[in-house]
C-alpha cells in the first residue's frame, strides 16, 4: 500500500498567494519558479501538488477529460476570470479539462524559453523606462524579467514580444456575432509581426539600421470585398513612450497614407469587438499605460495547450454554445499553478472608454492567459481570452525550424455590455495563397514594407 | 424614359435571396491559389432642386425664353475702323430657343457590378483582375434631336450616349480595356501581374497610380487622369477618386532602399481625363460645342515619373518628378468641316465648314446666350469671337470682322445668328437659330516637379495637438499649357505652382463614441482653378468679358464619426472656394451585416454665397444638389 502524503493543504496555497500579492515577490510558492526550472527544467518543485493537478485541486470532483459547464462550474469558480465564469454559467459555454502540461518547453517557442533562461538577470529599465541590457543596449531576446517582481516588468516582456517568435505571419479568420448568436460579419485577414531587435533565430540579434525599432507589424484584409486590400502597417519605436508610426493602404485612395495612431480603442472593421489595443493584451506602447499593479495571485484554468485543431487540414476550429451553438470555440483548459493578475490604466488615453484592464499572466511563462477590461464607471466592459499550444499532435506536427511550431490557436473577444462576440482563429492559410509563416525574413518583404502593402491592395 | 424593364431586371438580380453569410470563392486550382469577390450595387441620386444642368440641351437657360437679337451691319466693324459713333444698318428680331426644358427627378440611376480575382502563382508572382460593369437605366428626360430638328454632326450630338466618347464620327472607347455602348460599359480598372523579390516590386499591366498625402486636392497625384462619366466628382466624397481615377497599361517598379526610403518609378501609357458626354446628367461642357478629341495624336505616348519617399528623423519627405501629357488637355477652335447652308444663303455652308461654326438649332441662338455661356465656361466672349474670325479667315467671307468691346461683339454676333437662322425673321420678328461651335481637344507634354514634407506633432495626451499630422506638398510645372479663354490657336503657356497644406487628426470627444477623424486642407494654385481652367477666364458675364482673378484657393474640412461598433458612420465633407462657393456633403454609411452596405449622402452646393458665381468653381455644378443612395450586396 502506498500512502500519498500531501505536503501542504489547500489553504496553505491560498495564504501564501495572498501574502505574495502584497509584496515584491517572484512566481512560485515553495521556491521561485524560475529558479526551480533553471535547476532541473521542472516547475513542479515550486508548487504544492494540488496546484499541479485539477484532480487534486478539486479533490476528485473533476479530472482531465471532463467538461466544465453550467452544472459544475461553481466547483472551479475561483479558477476562472469573471467573464469566463459568466459565459459558462449563463451562455452555454463549456471547457474541456486536460492534464497540466508539465514540460515547460511546450508552453512557448523553444528558442524564446531558452533565451529567457540564458539571458535571465541581464535586463534593466533605462532612464526612459525602456528595457535594455545591463550595458544599455536594446534587449537581446527572451523574457527580460523572468523573475518579474511587479506588473511593469510583466507587461514589459509581453509588450516587447507578442508572438514570441522573431517573425510571424498568421492567417486569421474572424467571426463577429450578435447577442442573439448570429454571425453577422466575417473577415479574413493576415497579421504579420517582425522583430528588428532581440532576435533569436533570424541572423543577428539586432537588424542593422533598425536598432531603434521594436517591431514591424501589419494587418491586411482579404475578405469580404468591402475591405479587401485594406492594410495597415505599424512601425513600433523601441522607445515605449512613443506611439508607433501608422501607414495605411485604403483601396479607394490607391496609395499609402500616414495616419494618426493614438486612437486604439475602436474596432478596425464594422461589427468587430476587437480593438488594436487588445492585441496580445498589450497592444499599446508600454508607457502609454501606467499604474501597473499586481492585484492577485492564484491558480487558474487556462488554454495554454491544445489550441491547435490537428483534425482539420485548414486548422479550423469547432464551436458550441450561445443561442445558435456558434458563440464559443471548443476549448481545452488546464490548471495553471500560478496566474498573476495585473491591473493597468490607460494613462495616455484620457478619453478611452476603458478605465482599467486586468491581465492574468502565467507565472511560469508570463503568457497572458486572459484579460478583462473595465469601463470608466468600473463596470466590466470586455474580455479577451485565447488558447495556445504546440502544433504537434501525435504524428501530426507543424515545424518551426528544429522544433514544433508554438503559437495561439484561437481567441475570444467579448463585449460584456452589448453581448457581441468576436472569435478569431489561426488558419493554415487564407485566400490569396498566404500561408502561416514563422521566423522567415520573407515576412518583412512580403508584408511589412510600402511595396508589400501596395501588392496586398487592389 | 427608357430601359424600365432593364432596370427592373437589374434590381431583381440584387434582390435575389442572398442573405446567407459565406466566404467568397477561393481555393487552389492547378497549383495556383485563387480568390474572387465582388459586389453588385444600385446607385441613384434624386434631384433636390428644380434646376436642370444648363450645359445640356434640355437644361439650357434660354429654352423657351424670348430674346431680342439686336444685330447690325456696322460700317466701323466692316471697315476695321474704330469709329467714335455707330454707322450701320440695324437688323433685329426676337428668337425663342426651341429646346424643351427637362424636369428630371433623378440625376443618376445606375447599377454596378464589380468582381476582383486574384491569382497567386508563387511567392514571387501574382496577378489581379478587377472587372467593372456599369449599366445606366437612364431614368432621365433625355434629349431627342428630332424634337428640335437637330442634325448636328458628330457621334455624340444626337441622342445621349452615356459611355462612348472616343471618335468624333464613330464613338468607341479610348480606354484600351473597355467595351462601351450607349448605356453600358465594361472595363478592367485593374489587370496586372506582380513580381516581388525581396525589396523590389514590379507591377505590370493596367493599373492606377496615385501619390501624395492630400486627399481630393491633386498636387503629387499627377500620374492618372479622371473618368468623370459616371457621377462626376459628386460620389460619396469619402472615397475620393476611387471610381474616377483612370487606369492604363504601365510598368511600375518600387524598390525599398532601406527601412526609411523607397524609390517608386513608373512608365505608363497616356490616358486622358474623360468628361461626361453631352446631354448626359453630369456634362460640364456646354452642349452648344462640338468637341473633336485629338487623342489619336497622343494615344501611343508614354508618361513616366519617379518618387523618392522616406524619413529623416521625425520628418517625412518626398520628392517627385513626372514627365507627362496633361490628361486634362487644352481646347481651341477648330474648323467644323460641316457644309450646311444657312437658310436662304446658298454656298454659305462651304464657307462655314472652314470655320468652327455649324448651323444647327442645338447651337447658340443669341449674343445673350453666347456671353452667358462664355462666362459659365470661363471663356472670353469678345476675344473668342475675334479669334474665330482671325484664326479662320474664311469667316471674313461672311463679312465677319474683329470687334472692339462687348457691344460691337453682341451686334455682330446677333447679326450672324439672325442671318444663319433665316433672315426672314427680320420681317416676321420670329427668329430661329443657332450656331454650334467646333473645338478641338489636344494634349500637351509637361514636366511636373514636386516635393512634400510631413511631421507628426506630440502634445498632452488627448489634446488637439497630440498626434496631429501635418503635410505640405508643392508642385511646380514650368511652361504649363492652358486653354486660352479666347479659344485661339495659341494656347496660354505659364509656369504654375500648386500647393496643399494638410492637417489630419483623430480626436475623441467622449468615451462612448469612437474618435472623430478630421481632415483640414488648403490648396493654392497660381494659374488655374481646381478643374485646370486658367484664371484669366474668370468673371465673364452676359454683360462683360472676363476680368480674371489672381490665384485660386480652396479649403476642405472633412470629418468622419464612426458609431460604436462601426456599423454606422457619419461623414461630413466641405469644400469651400474662397471666392464664394461651397460644397457640403453630409453622409451616412451603414453596414447592417457582412453582405450589405448602404451609403446615403446629400450634396448641397451654393455658388454665390459671397461673390459672383462666375469666379468660383461651384457654378459648374451648382444645379446638381441631390440625395444619393447606394445599396450594395457583396459576394
Amino acid at each position: 500500500m502506498v500512502f500519498h502524503i500531501k505536503r501542504f493543504d489547500r489553504n496553505y496555497a491560498r495564504r501564501q498567494f495572498l501574502k505574495k500579492t502584497a509584496g515584491l515577490a517572484v512566481g512560485g510558492l515553495l521556491m521561485p519558479v524560475w529558479k526551480a526550472m533553471a535547476n532541473n527544467g521542472d516547475f513542479a518543485p515550486a508548487y504544492p501538488d494540488e496546484l499541479l493537478s485539477i484532480d487534486e485541486y478539486t479533490k476528485g470532483k473533476l479530472k482531465a477529460g471532463d467538461y466544465i459547464d453550467a452544472s459544475n462550474v461553481d466547483i472551479v469558480k475561483d479558477l476562472l476570470e469573471p467573464v469566463k465564469y459568466y459565459q459558462i454559467k449563463e451562455m452555454g459555454r463549456r471547457l474541456r479539462l486536460r492534464e497540466t502540461t508539465r514540460d515547460i518547453m511546450k508552453l512557448s517557442p523553444w528558442e524564446y524559453l531558452e533565451a529567457s533562461f540564458k539571458n535571465r538577470g541581464q535586463a534593466k529599465f533605462d532612464d526612459k523606462g525602456n528595457v535594455v541590457t545591463l550595458d544599455g543596449q536594446p534587449w537581446i531576446g527572451g523574457m527580460p524579467f523572468p523573475d518579474a517582481k511587479n506588473g511593469l516588468e510583466l507587461f514589459a516582456g509581453l509588450t516587447m514580444s507578442w508572438g514570441r517568435h522573431d517573425a510571424s505571419f498568421y492567417a486569421i479568420r474572424e467571426y463577429d456575432l450578435s447577442r442573439e448568436g448570429k454571425v453577422n460579419y466575417q473577415y479574413e485577414n493576415g497579421w504579420a509581426e517582425y522583430a528588428p531587435t532581440g532576435r533569436l533565430v533570424l541572423p543577428d540579434v539586432y537588424w542593422k539600421g533598425h536598432e531603434d525599432k521594436l517591431r514591424y507589424q501589419s494587418v491586411f484584409f482579404s475578405e469580404p470585398d468591402s475591405v479587401r486590400g485594406t492594410s495597415y502597417l505599424n512601425i513600433w519605436h523601441y522607445d515605449q513612450n512613443k506611439f508607433p508610426e501608422l501607414y495605411g493602404y485604403i483601396p479607394d485612395f490607391k496609395r499609402i497614407r500616414r495616419f494618426p495612431t493614438d486612437q486604439r480603442f475602436e474596432p478596425l472593421v464594422p461589427g468587430s469587438s476587437l480593438y488594436l489595443s487588445d492585441a496580445w493584451a498589450a497592444g499599446d506602447p508600454l508607457h502609454t499605460w501606467g499604474n501597473y499593479k499586481i492585484v492577485s495571485r492564484g491558480p487558474m484554468l487556462a488554454g495554454v495547450s491544445g489550441g491547435w485543431n490537428s483534425a482539420s487540414e485548414s486548422w479550423a476550429h469547432t464551436t458550441h454554445g450561445g443561442p445558435k451553438g456558434e458563440t464559443f470555440w471548443d476549448t481545452d483548459v488546464e490548471l495553471v499553478p500560478e496566474a498573476i493578475a495585473v491591473d493597468a490604466e490607460p494613462t495616455g488615453f484620457p478619453r478611452a472608454p476603458v478605465g482599467k484592464k486586468r491581465v492574468w499572466f502565467d507565472a511560469r511563462t508570463q503568457l497572458p492567459l486572459g484579460m478583462v477590461s473595465f469601463d470608466r464607471r468600473g463596470e466590466i466592459f470586455r474580455s479577451f481570452d485565447g488558447a495556445y499550444g504546440l502544433y504537434e499532435d501525435g504524428d501530426k506536427r507543424v515545424m518551426d525550424g528544429k522544433h514544433p511550431y508554438w503559437s495561439w490557436g484561437h481567441v475570444h473577444a467579448f463585449d460584456v455590455q452589448t453581448g457581441q462576440m468576436t472569435r478569431l482563429e489561426q488558419m493554415a492559410s487564407m485566400s490569396g495563397g498566404h500561408k502561416m509563416m514563422v521566423n522567415s525574413q520573407d515576412i518583412y518583404d512580403r508584408y511589412l514594407t510600402n511595396g508589400a502593402l501596395r501588392r496586398l491592395g487592389n | 424614359m427608357k430601359n424600365n424593364n432593364q432596370l427592373a431586371t437589374a434590381i431583381s438580380v440584387i434582390s435575389i435571396g442572398l442573405s446567407s453569410q459565406a466566404w467568397s470563392a477561393n481555393g487552389e486550382l492547378f497549383g495556383i491559389d485563387y480568390s474572387s469577390s465582388g459586389f453588385i450595387r444600385l446607385e441613384a441620386a434624386a434631384k433636390t432642386v428644380g434646376e436642370e444642368n444648363p450645359f445640356n440641351q434640355r437644361g439650357n437657360v434660354f429654352n423657351g425664353v424670348a430674346i431680342d437679337r439686336d444685330g447690325g451691319l456696322n460700317a466701323g466693324t466692316l471697315l476695321g475702323l474704330n469709329l467714335p459713333f455707330s454707322v450701320g444698318l440695324p437688323l433685329t428680331d426676337t428668337a425663342t430657343r426651341n429646346g424643351e426644358q427637362a424636369n428630371n427627378d433623378f440625376n443618376f440611376t445606375q447599377v454596378r457590378l464589380e468582381n476582383t480575382v486574384q491569382l497567386r502563382f508563387s511567392d514571387n508572382w501574382s496577378a489581379t483582375a478587377k472587372i467593372r460593369g456599369i449599366f445606366d437605366a437612364a431614368q432621365y428626360d433625355e434629349f431627342d434631336p428630332n424634337s428640335v430638328n437637330s442634325n448636328a454632326a458628330g457621334f455624340l450630338y444626337g441622342e445621349p450616349n452615356y459611355f462612348e466618347y472616343d471618335d468624333y464620327e464613330t464613338g468607341g472607347e479610348q480606354n484600351r480595356l473597355e467595351v462601351a455602348g450607349d448605356n453600358y460599359m465594361v472595363d478592367f480598372p485593374s489587370l496586372y501581374i506582380d513580381y516581388q523579390n525581396g525589396p523590389i516590386l514590379v507591377r505590370a499591366g493596367n493599373q492606377q497610380i496615385a501619390w501624395g498625402q492630400a486627399l481630393f486636392f491633386r498636387v503629387m497625384d499627377v500620374a492618372n487622369g479622371l473618368d468623370l462619366r459616371r457621377h462626376l466628382i459628386l460620389d460619396f466624397a469619402s472615397e475620393e477618386y476611387a471610381d474616377e481615377r483612370i487606369s492604363s497599361p504601365a510598368v511600375r517598379v518600387s524598390y525599398q532602399l532601406n527601412a526609411s526610403w523607397e524609390l517608386d518609378m513608373f512608365a505608363q501609357a497616356f490616358q486622358p481625363t474623360i468628361y461626361a458626354n453631352p446631354n448626359t446628367p453630369y456634362n460640364v461642357i456646354p452642349s452648344q460645342f462640338t468637341v473633336h478629341d485629338r487623342y489619336s495624336d497622343a494615344n501611343e505616348k508614354i508618361n513616366s515619373g519617379f518618387r523618392l519617399k522616406g524619413n529623416i528623423g521625425d520628418f517625412g519627405l518626398q520628392f517627385m518628378y513626372t514627365n507627362r501629357y496633361n490628361p486634362d488637355g487644352v481646347i481651341r477652335w477648330t474648323a467644323s468641316n460641316v457644309n450646311r447652308d444657312a437658310p436662304g444663303i446658298p454656298g454659305s455652308g462651304l464657307i462655314l465648314s472652314q470655320t468652327p461654326l455649324e448651323i444647327d438649332p442645338t447651337g447658340v441662338w443669341s449674343a445673350e446666350e453666347w456671353f452667358t455661356y462664355a462666362g459659365m465656361a470661363r471663356l472670353d466672349g469678345v476675344e473668342g469671337l475675334n479669334k474665330l474670325i482671325t484664326d479662320f479667315p474664311a469667316s471674313q467671307l461672311l463679312l465677319a470682322r474683329p470687334v472692339n468691346g462687348i457691344d460691337a461683339a453682341k451686334e455682330e454676333l446677333d447679326l450672324f445668328f439672325i442671318l444663319t437662322g433665316g433672315a426672314g425673321s427680320v420681317i416676321t420678328g420670329n427668329g430661329m437659330g443657332g450656331l454650334r461651335g467646333h473645338i478641338e481637344r489636344e494634349y500637351k507634354r509637361e514636366d511636373v516637379f514636386g516635393t512634400g514634407f510631413s511631421y507628426i506633432f506630440s502634445g498632452e495626451p488627448g489634446s488637439w495637438l497630440d498626434q496631429l499630422i501635418l503635410n505640405f506638398e508643392v508642385s511646380f510645372t514650368p511652361d504649363r499649357v492652358f486653354t486660352s479663354p479666347d479659344l485661339g490657336q495659341d494656347y496660354l503657356v505659364e509656369d504654375e505652382y500648386i500647393s496643399a497644406l494638410v492637417l489630419e487628426k483623430y480626436q475623441r470627444f467622449s468615451r462612448e463614441f469612437p474618435a472623430t477623424y478630421f481632415v483640414f486642407q488648403w490648396m493654392h494654385r497660381t494659374e488655374s482653378d481646381l478643374f485646370g481652367r486658367h484664371l484669366s477666364g474668370m468673371g465673364g458675364t452676359s454683360n462683360n468679358a472676363p476680368t480674371g482673378v489672381d490665384g485660386w484657393d480652396g479649403l476642405v474640412l472633412a470629418l468622419q464619426q464612426p458609431f460604436p461598433g462601426l456599423v454606422w458612420r457619419a461623414d461630413l465633407s466641405v469644400l469651400y472656394d474662397t471666392r464664394g462657393g461651397i460644397f457640403v456633403q453630409p453622409a451616412l454609411k451603414w453596414k447592417p451585416s457582412g453582405n450589405w452596405n448602404v451609403e446615403a449622402f446629400y450634396t448641397y452646393i451654393d455658388d454665390d454665397i459671397s461673390s459672383d458665381a462666375n469666379v468660383n468653381i461651384m457654378q459648374t455644378f451648382d444645379w446638381a444638389e441631390e440625395f444619393g443612395l447606394r445599396v450594395a450586396y457583396q459576394f
